[in-house]
């Protein structure tokens, strides 16, 4: 067939007709590009995916904003998740609680939509090396000898968190990063960008947190007003009856499977020397 | 050797994108951090190997034969454009992790003027068909490698400090003229 259009074409002629450049070359588009789209119009049909209408909507009832707070690439991808690979529901900070209480409706996900809120493991308070004068940024301000602090834990109170927060939950106060959880929605990009990783996500009904991430013992004492140096009385039996913290690297960590009330932890924390022990605020 | 001197040529000598300029936008576009790059580079390797064995066989068997070389331009966008198109569909359906990796890139590059011009220096030096799939792989690892240091350079940038004019793509197309510079120094290579 090729080669009877050749002959066709070098004849001048097509089916007859008197052809010349002009009139071949959208012709030859013409049925070039024919060809492509007939041949991508089949193989439409032969490799459509059947997506699945679940996910579609679940997508929908998403914001669509793919802002990424979830930790999934875009709300799509976040939607195949959750159909599929049994993802947490509530991730979706703009949705909020109305989108994951729809959408545990729709897929019957049991599991109550727990809110989680950022809380900063740091009261502030300890003592400077030196004073720093750079570029106004805890990334930057960590890059010279471990930050401008003492405490190798402390935050260092450039707000890198609260330049991220898109939902101006944060603010600083002393000196201290401190999260306004009565705005927070748990998106975790604080967690993300803190260089110092002492930002947290917890359960909000959880309330109460160790605002200290010291890894010291006493010496603590020497150059921080506010810092846990693991003394252990909120660990101990009197305090903490029903095992819900433990310490490790000398911090007490919450067991937040063993939580069932915010009052015991209140209990944990309210002999603390160094009231490392806070609750959230909102 | 002169598939070892080709694949040479196009990814560092001859490098795309910091000699001959094509395929910018995607180079500063997606340069902010390694992983993009990386997903990106790919992609283009990938996109750029399936252009020259499609826009090969297009040239020499259709347009050749029928002595209209010169509607090359659209002839090839039109191929490289729907055997993309087809790829992405054959792999979202039989090798989904590869379309997830690849797939968001995919549609970015498809008639990308690197990836154009590509096809065409590949007409135009009279490569043959293995040349020209090993000039694809070297100028899309090329891209890659130049993509891959921009992106290094990036992240670096957001902890420097710099001056508020020169923020953002001031300094990217700044770097990039850098970057040129270095490695014009390879121009003298081979020809």
């Amino acid at each position: 067939m090729c080669v009877w259009f050749k002959r066709q074409f070098q004849r001048g002629s097509f089916l007859g007709c008197w052809v010349n450049e002009i009139v071949f070359a959208p012709l030859f588009l013409a049925i070039y590009g024919g060809i492509f789209s007939l041949f991508l119009a089949i193989s439409y049909f032969l490799l459509r995916t059947k997506a699945d209408p679940k996910v579609d909507v679940v997508e929908k009832i998403l914001p669509g904003l793919n802002c990424g707070a979830c930790g999934y690439a875009s709300c799509h991808a976040y939607a195949k998740a959750l159909v599929y690979e049994d993802a947490p529901l509530g991730r979706c900070a703009p949705g909020g609680a109305a989108a994951a209480e729809l959408i545990g409706k729709l897929l019957s996900k049991s599991g109550k939509v727990d809110k989680v809120v950022a809380v900063v493991k740091c009261a502030g308070g300890s003592k400077k090396k030196f004073e720093y004068s750079g570029i106004s940024s805890c990334s930057a301000a960590r890059l010279v000898y471990s930050g401008p602090l003492v405490c190798e834990w402390g935050c260092l109170g450039f707000g890198d968190c609260v330049r991220v927060c898109p939902f101006n939950a944060i603010f600083i106060k002393d000196g201290v990063a401190v999260v306004d959880s009565s705005k927070c929605t748990g998106c975790g990009l604080c967690v993300e960008v803190c260089p110092q990783k002492i930002i947290e996500l917890i359960p909000a009904k959880q309330r109460f947190f160790v605002a200290c991430s010291n890894h010291g013992k006493t010496e603590v004492r020497q150059y921080c007003k506010n810092g846990c140096f693991a003394c252990g009385i909120c660990v101990s039996p009197r305090f903490n009856p029903d095992g819900i913290a433990e310490m490790k690297e000398n911090l007490p960590v919450i067991l937040r499977d063993k939580v069932a009330d915010a009052a015991q932890l209140a209990k944990a924390g309210e002999k603390c020397p160094v009231n490392a022990w806070k609750e959230i605020s909102g | 050797m002169n598939y070892v001197l080709i694949f040479i040529g196009a990814a560092i000598v001859n490098n795309f994108v910091l000699s001959y300029f094509l395929g910018i936008c995607p180079f500063l576009g997606v340069s902010t951090d390694l992983k993009k790059a990386m997903g990106m580079g790919l992609a283009v390797i990938f996109v750029m190997m399936i252009a020259a064995a499609t826009t090969w066989p297009v040239y020499h068997k259709i347009l050749v034969p029928y002595k209209v070389q010169y509607l090359e331009y659209v002839a090839f966008i039109l191929v490289i454009a729907s055997s993309v198109q087809f790829v992405e569909m054959f792999l979202r359906k039989y090798v989904p992790p590869l379309y997830s990796g690849l797939g968001i890139y995919l549609p970015l590059i498809t008639t990308n003027c690197a990836i154009l011009g590509m096809t065409l220096f590949m007409v135009i030096r009279d490569y043959s068909f293995l040349e020209g799939l090993v000039f694809a792989f070297g100028a899309g690892s090329g891209f890659l490698l130049a993509l891959f240091i921009m992106a290094g350079i990036r992240e670096r940038l957001n902890a420097a400090d710099i001056p508020k004019p020169f923020n953002g793509a001031g300094i990217a197309l700044i770097i990039a003229g850098c970057l040129a510079l270095v490695f014009m120094g390879f121009s003298g290579m081979m020809r």
